[in-house]
């Protein structure tokens, strides 16, 4: 009869030692604002004078020169982290770190294009779900290896870097006129890789 | 003892929770305000006077003698409940934002801002 309590005790003691030390995290972002409903069909609005889509779905969050004008970017993402793990990572404190975890997104883009004349030229919207990464992880003691990274999503907007880009490191400063986010050389979107496309060169 | 341990786990529970706050504040002082705004005038405010009212740019376009002044204005509140077994952050980012086109004379012909509801509240 003792060790049968004993057992029920050593079980009860388990039991509480593994709900302490297991934990669900959640990370929700939401960057910008939904866009419009109209935003899909300003896409195929060509001759829309500049002014009139701008007071339709207001100012843009991306803005650069192309040889023909100009493109205006409008974007809005919602991420979804979700951490399955054996830890107390959100208290800094991993013991057993035996991690799952994934990354979900929620995304709209509109990209217009107007000439010199401030006329829409053209534009593509569009708008999707999407798993952007995931893992899963046994390490000891530490959590010393994220199983997801969306740092290239929740990242700042370029204009704030725009000043200080001409002191990058050389191989990045170089290729200052082509990157997509100093205004002169095109848009991209968040979560573009930098290793192929206009920023190669940069060989980050 | 078994009784200890069904005590203790709320107890646990109860002590590591916590919660969490945070805000981020990047990029330059909102002036483009309603009472701003309607000072401007298309054809006749220049370049220099929105410079003067507003202050330096985020970013400067230049679009073959047109040029377009952006102000952006970048603004995240994060707000979270640790619960040890159930953690949930979120974070809401904002962009207050301005743009202005001027002609090849430095004069405004169009132009666009939003402010966040959070600030008008």
């Amino acid at each position: 009869m003792a060790n049968a309590n004993r057992a029920k005790a050593a079980g009860g003691l388990a039991l509480l030692l593994a709900a302490a030390l297991t934990g669900c995290t959640q990370w929700h972002y939401d960057l910008g604002e939904p866009l419009p409903l109209e935003a899909e069909a300003l896409a195929s609005s060509a001759g829309m004078a500049t002014r009139d889509v701008l007071a339709r779905i207001g100012p843009p969050l991306r803005v650069s020169a192309i040889p023909e004008g100009y493109v205006l970017g409008w974007e809005f993402w919602q991420l979804t982290q979700n951490t399955l793990g054996f830890s107390l990572g959100v208290l800094g404190v991993d013991v057993l770190s035996f991690d799952i975890g994934r990354a979900d997104t929620t995304n709209e883009t509109l990209l217009l294009t107007f000439d010199r004349e401030h006329r829409l030229l053209g534009g593509s919207w569009h708008g999707r779900e999407d798993r952007v990464g995931g893992g899963q992880s046994v390490q000891p003691f530490i959590a010393l290896v994220p199983v997801v990274d969306v740092d290239d999503i929740t990242r700042r907007l370029p204009q704030h870097d725009w000043g200080r880009a001409a002191l990058e490191p050389l191989p990045i400063g170089l290729n200052r006129m082509q990157r997509p986010d100093q205004g002169q050389g095109g848009v991209s979107q968040r979560a573009v890789p930098t290793g192929v496309g206009q920023q190669s060169l940069e060989l980050r | 003892m078994m009784r200890i341990a069904r005590l203790l786990l709320p107890v646990v529970l109860l002590i590591t929770a916590g919660c969490a706050q945070y805000e981020n504040r990047r990029g330059v002082e909102v002036g483009w305000t309603d009472d701003y705004l309607k000072t401007l005038q298309l054809g006749v405010t220049t370049r220099t006077e929105v410079l003067k009212a507003l202050g330096p740019p985020s970013q400067v376009i230049a679009l073959e003698g047109e040029s377009i002044l952006y102000y952006l204005f970048e603004r995240s509140d994060g707000q979270g409940i640790v619960l040890v077994l159930y953690n949930r952050m979120q974070i809401d980012t904002h962009y207050d934002r301005a743009i202005f086109f001027f002609d090849d004379d430095g004069v405004l012909t169009d132009y666009s801002s939003r402010i966040a509801a959070a600030d008008n509240g």
